[in-house]
């Protein structure tokens, strides 16, 4: 199947079985290695990409259902403001979470302040189910998305967003 | 190129009498909605057969939402996060906690009521909930060759062993929730209805009460590889009585739960049983302690 969709801004045109999983697609065919899989199943929560600004396991997500769609990998999605403002907010925290799991949790914290910027440890910890790990206490997730959301609603009062 | 030689043919319907045409003449084709319950349960990839795809997104009466005064209506293929952000403010709070229950926004910015309550061989999050209030669903499809539209309640959806009942070709296509005000409200997930379907219980309470009395209780539980259990005869043991209920009524109408439990069906595992009846019995005395406070 021909599938025509953006990735990172760039035009894409694949002819490739329709129902490939975006996350293999994206590894296996466009050369992104930003992803670190733990389990192909929508189970380990490590696979977020931004589809058309929504944070999406990109392993339960078959290539047919992205014709026509923006892709933003962490690629692109962490030369964005966006991202330099929760990176801000999780080392003011003293949350920074290691590399492997980072681009998920910073894209997943995006999907979060994008629609609130000030979300209750509820919210916060409801969408981090999936990625939540052992390293970091809870706490300090929710402080970190706290203090991005409270940066990102700073930005936009001041309207300067990018 | 990976396995175009089995890739499936995807056909994505962009009106209702396309996709009914569609479903008439392809009845083997997969519906995909959300795709979260296909992609990690039924079909991952690479799915050995070819198939067709039927995909249900484009058609937009199936993912349109509308609020009237007395309802909300729902296309069945709409994502369980617009239904929260939507009814944001007006769905029932046991509701807006049992669709939150479904599991983080990068499933429900993707999953949809329709696939969460069609799903094949499990009874999930929000079938039980949505069973205690009026709620209608719109099935549409070829029965006996003539296409149709029926209107039933939720529980007409499954048999008594909670498989689905849908008919010939048909289609889920909308959801209605008449609303209703309750001041007690309860959903409670025990366990991992998709990970141990065999352990785990969604118990769900709606409830009306005053200062002295219970006016009107309703509870149901669902058995993610059993079905939807919901009993008048145990309801009725609460609705009426005087708060706070005493030791004994608790004991007794629990004790009733546990039979009405067993006879139900023998599917139902121990550790349910007992996840269930103390689900039960706590909600009585939250009941008890909300009914004092006030
Ligand atoms: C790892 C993981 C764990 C999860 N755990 C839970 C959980 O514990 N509880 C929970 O509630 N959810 C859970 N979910 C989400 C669950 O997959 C969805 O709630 C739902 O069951 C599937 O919705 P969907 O729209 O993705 O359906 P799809 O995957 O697209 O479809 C599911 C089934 O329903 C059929 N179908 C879909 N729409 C219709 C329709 N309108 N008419 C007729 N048939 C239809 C499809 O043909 C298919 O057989 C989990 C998901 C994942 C990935
Ligand atoms: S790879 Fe584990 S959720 Fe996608
Ligand atoms: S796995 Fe990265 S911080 Fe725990």
């Amino acid at each position: 199947m021909k599938i025509q969709f953006t990735l990172n801004g760039r035009q894409e045109v694949l002819h490739i079985s329709s129902d490939v999983p975006l996350l293999q697609l994206l590894t296996e065919y466009s050369g992104i290695s930003s992803i670190r899989p733990g389990c192909d199943r929508g189970r380990c929560g490590n696979c977020v990409v931004l589809v058309n600004d929504l944070p999406l396991l990109s392993c339960l997500v078959p290539a047919f259902d992205i014709r026509g769609r923006q892709i933003v990998t962490f690629e692109r999605f962490s030369q964005t403001r966006d991202f330099t403002e929760i990176q801000k907010g999780f080392t003011q925290a003293d949350a920074l979470p290691c590399s492997f799991c980072f681009a998920s949790k910073s894209m997943l914290t995006h999907g979060i302040i994008s629609g609130n910027t000030s979300p209750q440890p509820e919210e916060i910890l409801q969408a981090f189910s999936l990625n939540a790990c052992t390293c970091l206490e809870p706490s300090r997730i929710v402080q970190g998305v706290q203090q991005a959301g409270t940066l990102r609603g700073r930005r936009r009062r001041h309207g300067r967003r990018k | 190129m990976a396995g175009e030689n089995r890739s499936p043919t995807v056909f994505t319907p962009s009106s209702m009498s396309e996709l009914l045409e569609l479903r008439r003449s392809k009845p083997q084709a997969t519906l995909w909605a959300g795709g979260t319950g296909l992609m990690s349960r039924y079909y991952p990839y690479p799915y050995p057969l070819s198939r067709d795809i039927i995909s249900l997104k484009h058609v937009p009466e199936m993912t349109r939402i509308n609020r009237t005064e007395r309802y909300l209506d729902i296309g069945a293929a709409a994502t369980l996060e617009r239904v929260l952000t939507v009814g944001h403010h007006i769905l029932p709070p046991v509701l807006a906690k049992a669709l939150r229950s479904v599991g983080p926004p990068t499933i429900t910015n993707q999953a949809t009521i329709g696939g969460n309550l069609c799903i094949p061989d499990l009874r999930l999050n929000l079938a039980a909930v949505l069973s205690l209030f009026n709620v209608q669903l719109e099935l549409k499809g070829d029965l006996k060759h003539r296409l149709q539209t029926r209107w039933i309640p939720l529980i007409r959806l499954y048999r008594r062993d909670g498989k689905l009942m849908l008919q010939g070709t048909e289609v889920l296509t909308r959801v209605r929730i008449y609303f209703e005000e309750g001041n007690f409200q309860l959903f409670q997930q025990i366990g991992f209805p998709y990970q141990h379907p065999e352990e785990a219980v969604l118990f769900t309470v709606f409830a009306n009460h005053g200062q002295d009395s219970v006016v009107d209780y309703r509870a149901a539980a669902t058995f993610p590889s059993v079905g939807v259990f919901r009993d008048r005869d145990v309801e009725s043991s609460v609705t009426s009585k005087a708060l706070p209920l005493n030791h004994q009524e608790i004991r007794q109408t629990s004790r009733l739960l546990r039979r009405t439990l067993q006879e139900y069906s023998t599917r139902v595992s121990p550790i349910q049983l007992a996840r269930t009846v103390r689900a039960f019995e706590r909600s009585l005395i939250l009941l008890n302690t909300k009914s004092v406070s006030r």
